[in-house]
């Protein structure tokens, strides 16, 4: 049953792409450099921090369990501690604002806020054919929300992500995506029509809530209109070959190596210059060597030697695929540059320590995007600093003009 | 004018208002409570910093939550000194009032409830009843917040353009299945004749090592011993569903060397959204055949197929994968033929689209598709359409020139020349993504009939109002208290019912968590879909049960029947229960089970995979059932790491956790419920000792056949304790009976539950009257579940906006 099948796993026919880069197209004329691309994943249960951090922090640091998994990619990240969003709680709920930064998750009054992937896409636009992509190991929980707080399904089946980014349809196909395109402009159009009789005899509350609808009413129509655009432009072709999906949902590390192998493709193609991934779901026994309990149960290892060595052996499996995904990222180059180096890459997690659900001392690592690394970063333990402040600076990586990021203080430098 | 100058006098008054509050109930805050929460401490409430304007949402929040403290004597805590009783009976009527006003000030301005979205269910379930329609769309849609218990309540619900996004789609999907015009498909059973199949032959002739020999040929039928789908799989069979809609399998089937009953089980699958549904279940007793038959709703992509469950193994203990099955002797299924029919529709092009399109002809195709021949002009035919789809799906009689408006949008789709059913579908599109028919919305004040026709239909059926209803609210009866009563018993003896018993206790009692985590297979083998479906099963069946004899909140405790097949009786030890049959069973007296806490469904969910924790099912019953949720750990502080190096039970874990005073405060009344469900395993078994995989003695009891190879029995359980007032339990029964003292407040609970998924709205500070004489009304009978239902719907909360 645990049989792994390498030719299922790897879809990509040879190690790449070979293909005309969009964003030379688009780009070149202009004369500016490849843009900076973010890629955001979530470990949601948290990595085991024994085996996360070195001992010891600075530049010198003897390789922890995790990281002399990664050990070839020392000079290409950073691993930092002490860093998390002010007031979060309960339980697991603080999945659902890691990207976003908002306090109190889960509270009598909660109410999400944009997340830190959709603020970047937002600032870009379609300039891409996805403004942003959000991804999910295992369901359509996502940590992307919108500016009203309202969660963004994440897709989890790779071969239907593949066929929407690089199969090119039949031209009757395209003509009949572009005239759903086209129809639903329309629609979007007349139920404006509705807004001022209906909005007449509202109430003020209700006011403001149907104004939300019109807003989204528009945003949609926007977004349909600048979709069409791309409709007649070719998809990019890749040498790939279409991934087939996993369909147990045990089989976590198959699941995230699909994931992760369409990563470099999205960003070689230029496909979109945001991405967020969530590792999630674990339902049932993952099919690990040596793993007996389900994901979630080992997280709440009470200090058990037995749990706590099956637990490192999905997080090493975990870590592992994070290995390869920097591999391939740095195989292809773009203008000179890897897109490790064109790509800020965060791995991390909600949870410092999910054997207690402590939503402090975020395990986090940056890899690359052009940044300096190779060292571990120690914040203050017991005093977090504002994981916001990271996104800050990320933010600012890629070009955006910004010193703030909901609960952040400041701008993290390193 | 005149309102400009009320609203300006409002603006002004406030903060005089708020200071007389803040002048009666500052004596009792300086003398009792600012010790603890002002700036300096670290309590979670800072008293220095809550405004006094009641007409903020946060600061009302806050002020009511402490006046609930204060009022409840949970504050100040018990070892401070007591307040003086006039400084607290001044401030908390004060108080009182001024919640009390403001709450009232609040819904005379804009209504009780906000405005309110369909939830994915319920747009699910409209298109479905609007359209004559099956298949999915709710998993299309955005998932719903779960800030809040239901997702009906308005003010958690969300809207973003991947929700306009989607329902555009989701729309185009369910006017895709309604307008059917493809060919139809072959009217003509189709047979799969299982032993003389060819796709069978290989697996028959294939040897065990690569694959084959699972299933074995006899001599009139093919017989099944495992649940891998793949050897029967219709699809392999060149079965394809081509169109959506209701089939019908009918099976042969019978029980293959088999010693005891074992169940034969139907599956539908899908590949792309890994769906495994069991579609049907059926006991088989050895002996004589079975004739079973299902109908199901199947789409394009979905194949069936056949598996057996209950089966005991060879004589040896070893299953058919380790044997073969030629030579295997253990228990398995037959099956001779199976026959699949449909889509059972009566006409072609099917009932739902002639009745959609109205008074059209249809013309064959050459490809033996079917052409709409119109006998009007389109732009006709198209008003025709919305005055007939328009008045049930915007729930209210259209207005003067309203069909004309939604028409007009088909004028550009025709002068394109893309013909009379593009045209619609634009039309219905824009409908279905519509305001009107998204959202529910009214005035502030008393719900005209329409509006009450649709928070009733949306309350007991979740979907769309009936003829019947529609045709009550035009008359202007609905609002009649004996009309309204009649409607309601009405709608709840309706099928559609069940839907709002599925989504109500999938939210309140959280079974919609039901496969979040999986049971350990080697600790929990016995753990299957035939068990899942049952657990579900049951709770519903008993809600249902509750309902339709009104019998009193009470059962939840305690009852002295529930719903059982024979595999859920096997589950639970109680004997004499035959075939897969859900029946009402009175419980032995001697039985641990009667209420919802001791139903596998409630235990499962409130367990993880391997194990069970006294605390998440103790917070279970604090919050889902009594209504009163142990607040999170506090931020930063709470966060307490269980240890089990040493200790040996989670007993002794929690015992040592209960000594810090932070956790003792909530731990006291979280732990002893947990404590007394101890007696049952993650899958809801009873136990009396845990399940281990390393050390333990060898179980007696028999798994498939077999003596138990995968566990073994560990320590004993202990489900003894003391209740947070001093009260000791031996166990589960025990604690049954000191729970029945609480069946107010399990009333109060499941009464605000009713109110807040009905009407989208919380019960709020100003309801709390009228709450409160409903329950003391329906208490006098007992709190009856079905009174209580009436109670809701004649409550102002529920025919006010």
């Amino acid at each position: 049953m645990k049989t792994r099948n390498l030719n299922r796993r790897t879809f990509l026919r040879t190690s790449g792409v070979s293909l005309a880069i969009p964003w030379l197209e688009v780009f070149a004329k202009t004369a500016e450099s490849p843009p900076k691309r973010a890629l955001f994943i979530c470990n949601t249960l948290g990595f085991y921090s024994p085996a996360f951090y070195p001992m010891k922090p600075g530049s010198t640091y003897e390789d922890s369990d995790y990281l002399a998994l990664l050990k070839e990619h020392r000079d290409e990240l950073t691993i930092f501690s002490g860093l998390s969003h002010p007031d979060q709680g309960g339980e697991h709920q603080c999945e659902m604002t890691w990207l976003s930064a908002a306090r109190n998750p889960g509270r009598d009054g909660f109410q999400n806020s944009i997340s830190v992937d959709q603020y970047a896409a937002g600032k870009m636009g379609y300039a891409t054919r996805f403004p942003s992509l959000s991804l999910s190991s295992d369901g359509p929980m996502s940590q992307s929300y919108t500016e009203s707080g309202v969660m963004i399904p994440a897709m989890d089946r790779p071969s239907k992500i593949f066929t929407n980014l690089f199969l090119q349809g039949k031209p009757r196909e395209v003509a009949r995506e572009r005239q759903k395109l086209q129809d639903g402009r329309s629609i979007l159009d007349s139920l404006e029509d509705q807004r001022r009789r209906l909005l007449r005899k509202t109430p003020p509350a209700d006011r403001n809530r149907l104004e939300a609808y019109f807003q989204a009413v528009r945003d949609a129509e926007r977004e349909l209109s600048q979709a069409g655009a791309w409709i007649d432009r070719p998809k990019p072709t890749v040498e790939a070959m279409i991934p087939k999906d996993v369909p147990n949902k045990a089989d976590l590390v198959g699941r995230i190596e699909l994931l992760f192998q369409l990563v470099p493709l999205i960003i070689q193609t230029d496909s979109s210059r945001v991405i967020s991934i969530v590792i999630q779901n674990n339902h049932g026994v993952p099919l690990v060597n040596g793993v007996a309990s389900e994901h979630h149960n080992l997280s709440h290892h009470g200090r058990d030697p037995q749990k706590i060595e099956q637990l490192q052996k999905i997080e090493r499996a975990i870590v592992g695929c994070f290995n390869q995904l920097m591999h391939r990222m740095k195989e292809h180059q773009e203008e000179g540059a890897t897109l490790l180096d064109q790509t800020l890459t965060l791995l991390g997690s909600n949870l410092g320590n999910a054997a207690a659900h402590d939503p402090r001392n975020n395990p986090i690592i940056l890899a690359g995007g052009g940044l300096k690394h190779g060292g571990y970063v120690a914040h203050n333990r017991n005093d977090n600093i504002p994981l916001g402040n990271l996104f800050v600076r990320m933010l600012q990586e890629m070009g955006m003009e910004t010193d703030a990021f909901n609960t952040s203080s400041g701008v993290l430098r390193w | 004018m005149k309102r400009l100058i009320t609203i300006a006098l409002l603006l002004i008054g406030l903060p005089a208002h708020g200071q007389v509050f803040k002048d009666a109930v500052r004596p009792l805050i300086e003398a009792s409570c600012i010790d603890c929460h002002d700036v300096d401490t670290d309590t979670p409430l800072n008293l220095e910093k809550v405004g006094h304007d009641l007409s903020d949402p946060n600061t009302f929040r806050q002020w009511v939550k402490i006046f609930d403290q204060v009022d409840s004597g949970e504050m100040p805590p018990k070892k401070k000194k007591r307040p003086d009783p006039t400084l607290k009976n001044k401030a908390l009527t004060t108080l009182h009032q001024h919640l009390r006003d403001a709450s009232l000030a609040k819904q005379k301005k804009d209504g009780r409830a906000p405005v309110r979205r369909l939830t994915r269910t319920e747009y699910e379930y409209t298109l479905h009843d609007l359209l004559g329609i099956g298949g999915e769309l709710a998993s299309k849609l955005p998932p719903e917040s779960t800030t809040s218990r239901f997702d009906t309540i308005a003010s958690n619900q969300g809207i973003s353009p991947v929700h306009i996004r989607s329902y555009l789609a989701a729309a185009d999907e369910a006017i895709d299945e309604a307008i059917e015009l493809r060919p139809r498909p072959d009217p003509k059973p189709r047979l799969i004749d299982y032993p003389n199949h060819s796709y069978l032959q290989m697996w028959f002739k294939r040897e065990l090592r690569r694959g084959g020999n699972t299933v074995k040929r006899i001599k009139d039928a093919l017989v099944i011993f495992d649940d891998r789908p793949h050897t029967t799989q219709s699809n392999n069979m060149s079965i394809r569903f081509k169109v959506p809609g209701q089939y019908r399998i009918k099976a042969e089937a019978y029980a293959f060397q088999a010693r005891t009953p074992v169940t034969f089980c139907i599956y539908r699958g899908n590949d792309l959204g890994g769906v495994r549904e069991l579609i049907g279940s059926w006991q088989l007793n050895p002996g004589k055949p079975r004739q079973v038959e299902v109908e199901h709703y199947f789409a394009p992509g979905d194949y069936f197929y056949l598996a057996p469950a209950d089966l005991d193994c060879d004589p040896n203990g070893r299953n058919v994968l380790a044997v073969g099955a030629r030579d295997y002797r253990g228990e398995g299924v037959a099956v001779r033929r199976l026959s699949l029919e449909g889509p059972i529709e009566k006409k072609w092009p099917p009932e739902r689209t002639r009745k959609l399109l109205g008074d059209v002809d249809f013309q064959a195709e050459r490809s033996g598709g079917n052409k709409i021949v119109l006998r009007e002009s389109p732009m006709a035919q198209i008003e025709d359409v919305v005055s007939r789809i328009g008045p049930r799906a915007l729930r209210r009689p259209l207005r003067d020139g309203e069909p004309e408006t939604w028409a007009a949008l088909a004028k550009p789709v025709l002068q394109e020349g893309r013909g009379f059913e593009q045209a619609l579908r634009v039309v219905l599109g824009a409908m279905f993504s519509s305001p009107e028919f998204l959202y529910h919305e009214s005035a502030p004040g008393k719900l005209d009939d329409y509006a009450l026709a649709t928070r009733l239909s949306y309350f007991l059926w979740k979907s769309l109002p009936d003829d019947q209803l529609l045709f009550l609210a035009a008359g202007g009866r609905l609002n009649n208290a004996a009309v309204l009563a009649s409607e309601v018993d009405r709608m709840l003896v309706d099928k559609k019912a069940q839907r709002f018993v599925e989504d109500f206790l999938d939210q309140w009692l959280e079974l919609k968590e039901i496969d979040a985590t999986t049971p350990d297979e080697k600790l929990y083998p016995e753990y299957d879909d035939v068990l899942r479906q049952a657990m579900l099963e049951e709770t519903r069946r008993f809600f249902s049960e509750m309902i339709r004899s009104d019998l009193g909140v009470g059962e939840f405790i305690d009852s002295d029947f529930t719903f059982l097949n024979r595999r859920l009786a096997e589950h639970y030890g109680i004997p004499g229960v035959e075939g897969l049959d859900f029946r009402k069973v009175t419980l032995p007296v001697e039985s641990p089970r009667g209420g919802l806490l001791t139903q596998a469904s409630i235990l499962k969910v409130t367990s993880n995979g391997t194990n069970t924790s006294p605390v998440p099912r103790g917070s279970f019953v604090l919050a889902n059932l009594l209504g009163t949720p142990p607040s999170p750990p506090p931020p930063g502080v709470g966060a307490v790491e269980p240890d089990t190096r040493g200790a040996t039970t989670i007993r002794e874990e929690l015992a040592a956790h209960r000594e810090m005073e932070s956790c003792n405060r909530c731990h006291r009344e979280i732990d002893p419920p947990g404590f007394a469900l101890e007696s049952f395993d993650p899958i809801g078994g009873f136990r009396s000792r845990y399940r281990s995989t390393g050390q333990g003695d060898r179980p007696l009891t028999k798994l498939f056949g077999r003596p138990v190879r995968e566990y073994r029995l560990g320590l004993p359980v202990d489900a003894s304790g003391e209740t947070s007032e001093g009260e000791p339990f031996a166990g589960i029964r025990d604690f049954k009976r000191l729970m029945k003292p609480k069946e107010d407040q399990l009333a109060r609970h499941v009464l605000n539950q009713l109110i807040a998924y009905s009407t989208g709205a919380e019960v709020e500070f100003s309801d709390r009257k009228e709450r409160d004489q409903i329950l003391e009304q329906v208490g006098r009978d007992g709190y009856g579940i079905r009174g209580m239902i009436h109670a809701v719907v004649r409550s102002k909360m529920f025919r006010n906006k």
